[in-house]
């Protein structure tokens, strides 16, 4: 039985929800030029499907091309028609297929299924033992953090969880952390391009998400589903979001947030408080996902460097596509210890305020205050997009600075910044990328060169630490730089086919630099720059 | 004088405050003007005349020490010095509704680098914030003379309360959305006034004085782009607008105080300019942008003379005239 029932309060009826997915997404666009809206949908999906010879996509084509022969002539009546017709269409594509009872198999199974995928165990042994909870699973994925008030937060209104994103192991992880920490499951969307991985998308399909199509990129898909996340939200669904779009290609904390669907926090809780819900309070829990090694590394950065990969905002060749890659890096994961940590962070409001225990906003002195005044103007509830998108931006702030705080830093991050540091110093007059094609003589830097490099960063970070900015762990907390090298060279030497970092003698190589920024990039922030160049003008 | 929960509280009675509380109320508006000053609002209560400047307190106008009631209002209008606002939102915080709306009218930043908006947005519930700036000096509004100013908030909608409130054929008023950038022209206001007062006091060519405001402008800018501000707003009244008036009028205190020092550097006799200016200097290191006018009129205020600042600025080099 579940201790919080969150989505599984009530059955869903599919139907009623492409039904009032439709209704809403009609009134979101009421007054709007809906022939303009439907012809670039046309446009956009024709663009999109060029060349397909999929025959369901062929037929979908087919019908928009006749919609756009009639939007010339076509009647209101004909184009909210058309409209409701599109919205039912990428609703059922959307929806997920969240059952109370699939749900509770799969939450059962999947310490089991995951564990699976990471120790290689023979399938009935690794069930047996996952059913039975004797795993170990839950000593490898720790939480930490302000779980007792989210805790009492999914009992008060609907809870939606942002967390840092990664690597596409992200949403396993945090739904396994979920369950083990007693939450109810929460509904998420997923890229459409991780259903083709078929056991992940087996729990993902009974873990509460939900399909996001990035390559549809015209408004009328992004307006339905906004639609479809503030329903859920409405609902009462809690619901989980990576607001900075996609994995962190360059592996550095998030410094951006993608605030479409963070907006749709706060137009529930405005659609609650109109409808005089009591329990229309939304909460926002940012959380912070962090390994030590990350599964997609080599291909997020390099992905990240290369000017083409700026556009290829979906990656489906990556290290997840592939489950020996998968294996291996979850078997490599589970032999250190503590490799991946999620932590909870202080529940906001959608204004960005924090928020306590009882569901009460805080001003900044603590004081417990309402905020339904920020929606009203003369006393009444008004709309109005211009401030909601101002109060979004103040959440998204907000949660990036929960970022900030709530991120783990590992030996591996640490020692790969001081490298790319102690060869930034070198050669000052290079940019990265020429530092990066430094000959492997050039990359082989003195033990001692680094430690001292070492020294001063780890000075820095724990004080940033001791002042609550950042979280530390393993040899980073009070070891010497000594320490920290073998650790972290330890753990390069774990899963990636090529090591970050080796150790040759009384020198430390970069062999492979562009590897090792993208764990040096996470440390961005949190110590000061490299001798930043000077500017002359005036 | 009426004791109805006022619809405008003007919090400080300096001249600002007094005279914009003054004004609001002759306009009709039930308002509260907020001191500690006790005399002060004793004698605002007794309807002196005179305590204001322009004969007898309007009948729509309160004075008051109630920090309470004060703050009941919907629109509040702080008229005080930066150094003092996190005292006073500190204060007025546990009276403050989320509805409520804050504006301020100061020119400067606080000591630690904030400006006015962003303690008010750290220091309460408040979040809808709002400056008023511009060449508009309290004695504008008095004699009925004709003026412009510039209302920025984030919010379109507190943007456009304020121009319907305040705004009439006598008070141009122009709205903007770049609050930091706003707050960035006031910023720049001492070091450009202290510089014209230096420009005058030192003997120095009058086409300096355009030379100034001009590099001033691209100064500005770097530091609006650095807080989240457009670098085209300081080209407004909240920047260029505002500082040719140090250029045009004579009575500015800081244009006297860059006059002062011209004579005699390093005895600045406006401590809170010179404090106004040193912040402004911490800040462009901070950001790593160049400020070279700032730099230079904090040097003359520690003690360098006005040619020698000078010279530092004609010897660096020029480059293209925007960045």
């Amino acid at each position: 039985m579940l201790r919080h029932e969150g989505i599984a309060r009530e059955p869903i009826d599919d139907r009623q929800v492409l039904d009032d997915l439709v209704g809403g997404v009609e009134r979101r666009l009421a007054g709007e030029q809906l022939s303009f809206l439907l012809n670039d949908c046309c446009m956009s999906e024709e663009k999109r499907l060029r060349g397909t010879r999929d025959a369901a996509e062929l037929a979908w084509l087919e019908r928009l091309r006749a919609l756009r022969r009639r939007l010339s002539v076509a009647s209101d009546d004909e184009l909210v028609e058309a409209l409701g017709e599109i919205t039912r269409s990428y609703g059922e594509e959307i929806h997920g297929h969240f059952d109370s009872r699939t749900y509770q198999s799969a939450t059962r199974v999947l310490p089991a299924g995951l564990a699976l995928l990471l120790r290689k165990q023979k399938l009935w042994a690794g069930l047996s033992r996952g059913l039975t909870g004797k795993l170990s699973l839950a000593d490898k994925i720790r939480c930490s953090g302000d779980v007792a008030t989210f805790d009492r937060l999914v009992e008060l209104g609907t809870c939606v969880l942002v967390p840092t994103h990664l690597s596409n192991l992200d949403s396993p992880v945090i739904g396994f952390a979920l369950h083990q920490a007693g939450l109810p499951p929460m509904i998420y969307g997923a890229g459409i391009n991780l259903f083709t991985n078929w056991l992940l998308s087996w729990f993902m399909d009974h873990l509460g998400a939900y399909r996001i199509d990035r390559t549809k990129q015209h408004r009328l898909y992004k307006e339905v589903l906004k639609e479809y996340s503030t329903y859920a939200l409405e609902r009462r669904w809690h619901s989980l979001f990576f607001p900075g779009g996609t994995r962190s290609r360059s592996g550095a904390v998030e410094s951006h947030l993608k605030k479409g669907l963070l907006a749709t926090g706060l137009a529930a809780y405005q659609r609650g408080l109109a409808a005089g819900r009591q329990d229309c309070r939304v909460f926002f829990i940012p959380a912070t996902i962090n390994y030590s090694l990350v599964l997609e590394a080599e291909t997020l950065i390099d992905d990240h460097l290369q000017e083409a990969g700026r556009s290829r905002y979906i990656i489906s060749d990556d290290e997840f596509s592939r489950p020996d890659r998968v294996l291996q890096f979850v078997g490599d994961m589970l032999r250190l210890d503590n490799p991946i940590e999620v932590v909870f962070g202080s529940p906001l409001d959608p204004f960005g305020n924090p928020v306590n225990a009882q569901g009460e906003s805080l001003d900044p002195r603590g004081r417990a205050f309402d905020p339904a005044g920020y929606l009203m103007s003369a006393g009444q509830l008004r709309s109005d997009g211009q401030r909601d998108r101002y109060y979004t931006g103040i959440l998204a702030r907000q949660i990036l600075l929960a970022y900030q705080r709530d991120t783990i830093l590992y030996e591996t991050h640490v020692l790969a910044a001081a490298l790319h540091r102690v060869l930034e110093a070198r050669h000052p007059g290079l940019d990265l990328f020429a530092r990066l094609l430094l000959p492997r003589q050039e990359r082989a830097l003195d033990q001692g060169e680094v430690d001292a490099e070492l020294r001063v960063m780890l000075e820095e970070l724990r004080s940033c630490a001791a002042a609550g900015g950042v979280k530390l762990r393993g040899e980073l907390v009070t070891g010497r730089p000594e320490a920290v090298c073998r650790a972290a060279v330890q753990q390069f030497g774990r899963y990636h086919r090529r090591r970050a970092v080796v150790m040759e003698g009384t020198r430390l190589v970069l062999e492979d630099p562009r590897l090792a920024l993208f764990y040096a990039r996470r440390v961005e922030g949190y110590v000061a720059a490299v001798a930043p160049d000077q500017g002359d003008s005036r | 004088m009426s004791r109805a929960t006022p619809q405008l509280t003007v919090f400080g009675a300096g001249p600002w405050g007094s005279s914009l509380a003054a004004w609001l109320a002759a306009r009709g508006y039930r308002t509260a003007l907020w001191s500690r000053n006790t005399s002060k609002v004793e004698a605002l209560q007794a309807g002196q005349p005179g305590c204001l400047g322009q004969g007898s307190p309007p009948p729509e106008l309160t004075a008051t020490t109630d920090m309470e009631f004060a703050a009941a209002a919907d629109l509040l209008f702080l008229a005080i010095p930066p150094r003092y606002v996190a005292g006073l939102v500190g204060r007025l915080a546990p009276f403050l509704r989320p509805e409520q709306r804050i504006v301020h009218g100061a020119k400067g930043l606080c000591e630690d680098g904030r400006s006015v908006s962003q303690v008010v947005l750290e220091g309460c519930c408040v979040l809808r914030v709002g400056v008023l700036a511009g060449p508009v000096e309290p004695a504008d509004l008095w004699r009925g003379s004709a003026c412009a100013a510039v209302i920025a908030s984030p919010l379109d909608s507190l943007v456009q309360e304020l121009r319907s409130l305040l705004g009439n054929p006598q008070l141009r008023l122009y709205g903007s959305l770049d609050l930091a950038g706003v707050e960035a022209g006031g910023a720049m206001w001492a070091p450009v006034a202290m510089a014209v007062g230096m420009i005058g006091g030192g003997g120095m060519p009058a086409a300096l004085g355009p030379v100034l405001l001009t590099r001033a402008l691209v100064e500005g800018g770097r530091l609006a782009t650095a807080r989240g501000g457009q670098a085209q707003t300081l080209a407004g009244l909240a920047g260029i607008g505002d500082w040719m008036r140090a250029l045009l009028e004579d009575g500015d205190p800081l244009v006297a105080a860059g006059r002062a020092l011209a004579e005699r550097p390093g005895n600045c006799p406006d401590k809170e300019g010179a404090q106004r200016v040193s912040t402004l200097v911490k800040l462009a290191e901070q950001y790593g942008i160049e400020m070279p006018i700032s730099r230079a009129v904090l040097d003359v205020i520690d003690g360098r003379s006005v040619a020698d600042a000078l010279a530092g600025l004609m010897s660096l080099p020029s480059g293209y005239e925007v960045d």
